[in-house]
């Protein structure tokens, strides 16, 4: 498959087909794939793909607006792009899009953690994740560790390519157990759990620069007039922060998990945001990403929205 | 608890809500004061921000007022408005904010009498809930 993946690119680079190829080379250690911008027929050697290449390419777009550029996509890389041509973003007929189906991605920050130790070498056999350590090789299952959202994703499979590479895989079931689990606790547990996860965060802000999504160029914790976030670590300002990027993620937020996934801290972000994509997908059947011709979710409205909670 | 008087931040919309005060004002309708209203052009006026931050800052509830569907002065607005509510109003509940802070409503110019039943409504059920924990600012 990467040896597929470098030949496309080389060829496109090569042909002056592409300014630039958008896709992953190896991170400072086994376990880690970091995002990486091939410019020449030489660089393209470095790139590599696997499920330990965790963030969303399609944040990079805008900022190549001027250049044609390939990018290597998953399914929800390719919702990303919809919704991102969708606001006027970015234009489609300077994107190459070389589709990748996938099967999930790994959180390998967690897995990392959960091995302890130094570890020398990874790879993927039959379904596990073998991990070389200098005491004993250990295999856990690639189930166990995926991203939550790739566990019940829909849209495995790029919705648009120019090329395919490999086979396509088949979507697993789709639902929100995850969400439904956690509304069950009563209202006292959930404010506990919420803010206990918030907590812990130290705004680092790599879910925002990560996140497709999120290229305001004057965000609003930023703001100092009106100052909507406070410095300081005082939770309420850490709370607000998280829900109002969740309330701005609403019918944007494709799902791809990977604000969670690069979180430092392992703040747990998903069970908010699905949480939004799963009321629009009951209550509204909007599902984010899928047509670049609809406009956003808060850009339009129906007469028979729902209002019932509405003195 | 019995002498504990709620703040509740009220925002109303300029063409139907706010006139609808203005008439319960004076028609001499008689309405809790624990309302503190701010007007706004419209209720697609009000970011989902604007209430997030008013409970942070300690506000006891937020109670946001715009025209009926189909009576907006600019047309649309509080159809846009609808849909953000919803998804903050079940955003905020979802992780644990009790039920009863946040209240919407669609008031006309010519419901004074309505304003002033929504108003002693909200208010009653505030002073049910007592005064606020989770989600406040320290200062």
């Amino acid at each position: 498959m990467v040896e597929k993946i470098r030949e496309i690119a080389r060829k496109l680079l090569g042909e002056g087909k592409v300014d630039v190829v958008l896709g992953y080379e190896k991170g400072t250690g086994p376990l880690s794939e970091r995002p990486f911008v091939a410019r020449t027929v030489e660089e393209v050697e470095k790139l590599t793909y696997s499920p330990f290449a965790i963030q969303n390419l399609a944040t990079y777009l805008p900022r190549f607006n001027n250049n044609k550029v390939a990018i290597l996509a998953r399914g929800c890389t390719t919702r990303a792009i919809n919704v991102l041509i969708s606001e006027g973003q970015i234009e489609r007929d300077k994107i190459y899009v070389i589709g990748i189906p996938c099967n999930g991605v790994i959180k390998t920050r967690e897995l990392r953690e959960s091995i302890g130790e130094e570890i020398e070498d990874v790879s993927i056999q039959n379904g596990e994740i073998v991990i070389k350590t200098p005491k004993e090789e250990k295999k856990v299952k690639f189930e166990d560790w995926l991203n939550i959202s790739c566990k019940y994703c829909e849209y495995p499979n790029p919705l648009f390519y120019d090329v395919l590479v490999g086979e396509e895989v088949k979507p697993r079931g789709g639902g929100y157990p995850d969400v439904e689990e956690y509304e069950k606790l009563d209202e006292d547990e959930r404010w506990e759990i919420f803010e206990a996860e918030m907590s812990k965060c130290v705004r680092c802000y790599a879910c925002r620069q990560s996140c497709p999504m999120c290229y305001c160029e004057h965000c609003f914790v930023d703001s100092t007039e009106p100052r909507w976030i406070e410095p300081g670590f005082d939770k309420t300002d850490l709370e607000s922060w998280h829900l109002i990027r969740v309330l701005h993620m609403a019918g944007r937020c494709v799902d791809c998990g990977t604000c969670e996934l690069v979180c430092p801290e392992g703040v747990k972000l998903l069970f908010l945001t699905r949480k939004v994509a799963r009321d629009l997908k009951r209550d509204f059947d909007y599902v984010s990403g899928l047509n670049p011709e609809k406009p956003p979710f808060f850009g339009e409205f129906r007469y028979d929205d729902k209002g019932d909670f509405i003195l | 608890m019995a002498d504990y008087e709620p703040k509740i931040l009220t925002i109303l919309c300029n063409w139907c809500s706010y006139a609808g005060a203005d008439l319960a004002g004076t028609s001499r309708i008689q309405y809790p004061s624990n309302i503190r209203v701010v007007r706004v052009p419209c209720s697609g006026r009000v970011n989902p921000q604007f209430i997030v931050k008013a409970l942070r800052d300690g506000v006891d509830a937020v109670w946001i007022s715009g025209c009926h569907p189909g009576d907006c002065h600019y047309i649309t607005g509080n159809y846009f408005a609808r849909r953000r509510f919803y998804v903050l109003k079940d955003l905020l509940e979802y992780v644990g904010l009790e039920k009863g802070r946040i209240h919407f409503s669609w008031v006309s110019a010519s419901e004074g009498k309505r304003f002033a039943d929504i108003a002693t409504l909200v208010t009653k059920e505030v002073k049910k809930l007592g005064p606020r924990k989770k989600f406040v600012k320290r200062r």
